[in-house]
């Protein structure tokens, strides 16, 4: 059984098909890279797979359980994280606020168990208080820990992005471009960080564009052109696909 | 009873038509909850009253009040408005309410609190027609208003800087790409819409009462319009503004004259709940 | 909170306690009085628009609704105090449940113009429905506070009641902030987007924030018709609004102790400033604008204002 299965997914606006039939899954513990050349639907795609678009026809099913249409909130609770192609932090809260508020799922106490801070609540929230701590640690934050967000440099904040999908405890942590914007050093860091990440037994969706970055971390590539998927895997396999290299191309002399 | 009705509502629409009109330009233009925008109608309404009694002239008073008017409109654009584009709503909808507090109880104080009427330079005999009763200012409000709108269309549609304005009220990034200066446009927007609703103010004046808080009353009115017709179609605004006027006339003649206010925002909760993107307005614009 | 700060809150609280004794002055005891049911008010208003970040222009509508519950019960059934005072809160939130289900749903622009128009229309209601809520006239003869035969007929011991409950909201409004439901009402101010896609289900905890600021200012209108004796529709006009925004925008949006500050200075301060009494509203509107425009944490955050241009003029130089 695959984590994530999507199937014959479509989705039009105004006449123009963003994402045309597509099909394709994730198995537990790979890294799959979505690629695609600009506008081929990619964070369409992601936008539906997370609950933040409805498609018009089509199927998602994750962990077993039909998702499709679903708010993204409960898509979240079920254990599918995602970050977002524009950097999205909460940027008036510290380093240490934006991780602790992404535990949001682990607090489990009720309303009562606030107002009377009973043992369960301060045990959960020493929970949180340890696992942030570890989170900063393991994302190299700690120094930048009581930083208001806004502040950090642009790398950074894209790490703490990651690091905010992680808090959320992931069981598929969805990423939309995590690199774009960075500088090659930068992007070896976080591909680096990305791969240890999978090894930790978390799931891995990458979307991208530019495919020299994800060749090398990837398990399986799914590349989509003008909506549909026009090759499925591995990267050798993937990389000498004709129709891949002519659907590049014509990106390379747009950019 | 009904054809009465119908015409009383369309002489309202008129006034709603022309607050509507300049809000709808603000909002769609700039992004901004201007809450302080029926006080432009309310100022409108008290300078013509006083002028009018200083010129005892009601044509003078009215078009000396409106030049009053797109000087206002002039200053608080470059002094206060200019600085709220882009701003996020809460901070640019709390000091419009701040202005319109200002300017409501600055009247209050200087003109005083209690209401009063702008004198109309016609006769007192209606004009009747089978067993419809029009009085003569009526009449005047509703061509005025009318010409006041022709008059918008043609500039819109068929002038130079008309073309540069319907640019940038669809796309700011387009029109600064081919060259508009959307400074002058957002001052002639905000001077257009202010004045326009002043010239209801001026109109409206003359058969129904002037007070103070005039202006708020007829916000909420306007928000709702706007609103409902969806926020960048300024016809549809036009067009829900006569048709809130007839179905607020026709609801107090026939249901209840108590609760006439409460039409727009019933309607108001209907559209939000079943077309949030307004009567006239695109899905995702 | 360490040992240091807690002392000062406990000095801070046995002030309180002592202050009917110390200023024995029973209109500023009167002031402070109204002061403690406005902070009531604007803490409550706080949590939506301090925390959740919607601007909410309705929250009168709610103050309004508690004191009608309580004057209307009294009239009709003379129903003892510590009913009516749960009625008043239960009943609002209830109708704001009803409201913020509906209303919520939206953002930005569309809510405000909905929460402007739901008081608009709770004031013609009020006004008109002459049979039921005795209109223009208002209701007057509402009697003092008795509980269990305690009759309340001292400004003191309104004083104290008020003071309780105060210190009570406060207390559970930090313990809710400073829980995982304060987290999540912050991660949606901060940013909806992220918030939804770590889980955070925006309208549950919208609506929650919004209607817990309604129950309050229920309870607040149930003690205002108790302690005025005389309720009338002026609770519910716009300006009441204003003056709970300046109070909330100068003591500081998102704060705990903002809004009381906020409402005791913007109490306080009008009443001593009768010589301008006529241009309290216009003062005020100005106050609003320059506020947002130089003070958007609030008054008390000048301390904060400063240190920053400091910490940018070390860096340029």
């Amino acid at each position: 059984m695959s984590l994530l299965e999507v199937k014959n997914l479509t989705k039009t606006f105004g006449g123009l098909t963003a994402v045309d039939d597509l099909t394709f899954n994730i198995e537990k513990d790979e890294i799959l890279s979505l690629i695609g050349p600009n506008g081929a639907g990619k964070t369409t795609t992601f936008n539906m797979i997370t609950g933040f678009l409805n498609p018009d026809r089509g199927k998602i099913i994750f962990n077993d359980i039909d998702i499709t249409s679903k708010e993204p909130h409960n898509i979240a609770e079920l254990g599918l994280i995602r970050t977002f192609q524009k950097t999205n932090i909460f940027p008036d809260a510290t380093v240490y606020e934006n991780i602790k508020l992404a535990h949001f799922k682990s607090s489990k106490y009720s309303i009562l168990d606030i107002l009377i801070r009973n043992k369960k609540f301060n045990k959960t929230e020493k929970r949180i208080k340890e696992k942030t701590n570890e989170i900063m640690e393991y994302f190299n934050l700690s120094e930048e820990k009581d930083k208001k967000a806004y502040n950090l440099a642009y790398g950074r904040k894209r790490i703490l992005e990651i690091a905010i999908g992680m808090a959320a405890s992931p069981k598929l942590l969805l990423l939309d471009e995590p690199v774009a914007g960075l500088n090659p050093k930068e992007s070896k860091e976080v591909m680096e960080l990305i791969y240890d990440i999978r090894n930790k037994g978390i799931t891995i969706l990458l979307v991208e564009h530019d495919m020299s970055v994800v060749t090398n971390v990837s398990d399986r590539i799914v590349v989509i052109n003008f909506g549909e998927k026009i090759c499925d895997g591995d990267c050798e396999y993937v990389t000498s696909d004709e129709e891949v290299i002519k659907a590049y191309l014509g990106d390379d002399i747009d950019a | 009873m009904f054809l009465q009705l119908l015409i009383n509502g369309l002489v309202v629409g008129s006034g709603y038509a022309l607050i509507a009109v300049g809000h709808t330009i603000i909002f769609g233009m700039m992004k901004i909850v201007n809450f302080a925008h029926g006080e432009l109608y309310m100022i409108g309404a008290f300078f013509t009253f006083s002028f009018v009694l200083l010129f005892n002239n009601y044509y003078i008073g009215f078009l000396v009040a409106m030049v009053i008017c797109i000087l206002i409109a002039i200053f608080s654009e470059k002094v206060l408005f200019h600085r709220l584009i882009d701003e996020d709503i809460m901070t640019t909808t709390l000091i419009t309410i701040g202005i319109s507090i200002f300017l409501m109880n600055i009247v209050q104080i200087l003109w005083g609190a209690n209401p009063r009427t702008i004198p109309q330079p016609f006769s007192e005999k209606p004009v009747i027609i089978g067993d419809i009763f029009i009085t003569k200012p009526r009449i005047f409000i509703f061509f005025t208003a009318i010409v006041i709108i022709g008059v918008l269309h043609w500039f819109i549609k068929y002038t130079k800087t008309g073309k540069a304005f319907r640019a940038t009220f669809q796309n700011r990034q387009a029109a600064l790409l081919v060259g508009i200066n959307i400074n002058y446009i957002y001052t002639l927007s905000y001077t257009i819409g202010a004045t326009v609703a002043g010239a209801a103010g001026g109109l409206l004046g003359m058969i129904y009462v002037i007070e103070p808080t005039m202006g708020v009353a007829a916000v909420g009115k306007a928000f709702a319009i706007v609103i409902t017709a969806g926020k960048k179609s300024i016809y549809g605004a036009i067009f829900i503004a006569y048709g809130l006027g007839v179905i607020e006339s026709l609801g107090s003649g026939y249901i209840s004259s108590q609760y006439k206010d409460v039409f727009a925002f019933i309607i108001l909760i209907l559209v939000l709940l079943f077309k949030p993107e307004g009567i006239f307005g695109k899905k995702g614009a | 909170m360490n040992i240091n700060s807690n002392i000062k809150y406990i000095i801070g609280i046995l002030l309180l306690i002592l202050l009917p004794f110390l200023i024995n002055n029973e209109y500023l005891l009167h002031l402070l009085i109204m002061g403690g049911i406005y902070t009531l008010l604007v803490s409550g208003l706080n949590l939506i628009v301090g925390y959740i970040g919607q601007l909410s222009l309705c929250h009168p509508a709610f103050f309004g609704i508690g004191a009608y519950t309580t004057g209307l019960l009294f009239k009709r059934l003379s129903t003892p105090f510590l009913l009516n005072f749960l009625l008043a809160g239960i009943i609002t939130a209830i109708i704001s449940i009803g409201f913020g289900y509906i209303t919520l749903r939206v953002r930005g622009s569309a809510f405000i113009i909905m929460t402007v128009s739901f008081l608009h229309i709770m004031h013609l209601l009020v006004l008109n429905e002459v049979d039921f809520t005795m209109g223009q006239k208002g209701i007057s003869g509402i009697p003092n506070i008795n509980i269990l035969g305690y009759n309340f007929n001292t400004k003191t011991s309104y004083y104290y009641l008020i003071l309780i409950l105060c210190l009570f909201t406060l207390f559970i409004i930090y313990r809710l902030v400073n829980s995982e439901i304060g987290r999540a009402w912050k991660a949606i101010r901060d940013n909806e987007n992220l918030a939804k896609s770590i889980g955070i289900n925006v309208f549950k905890f919208s609506n929650f924030a919004f209607v817990s600021g309604a129950f309050i200012a229920g309870l607040a209108g149930s003690i205002y018709a108790y302690y005025i004796n005389y309720i009338s529709p002026d609770l519910f006009l716009f300006s009441i609004t204003t003056t709970l925004l300046v109070m909330l925008i100068m003591g500081g949006k998102g704060t705990i102790l903002g809004p009381v500050i906020g409402a005791i200075i913007f109490t306080l301060l009008p009443e001593y400033l009768r010589f301008i009494s006529e241009w309290r509203m216009p003062v005020f509107g100005v106050i609003l604008i320059l506020g947002i425009l130089f003070f958007p944490r609030g008054l008390f955050s000048i301390k904060e204002i400063l240190s920053m241009k400091m910490k940018k003029k070390e860096v340029s130089s």
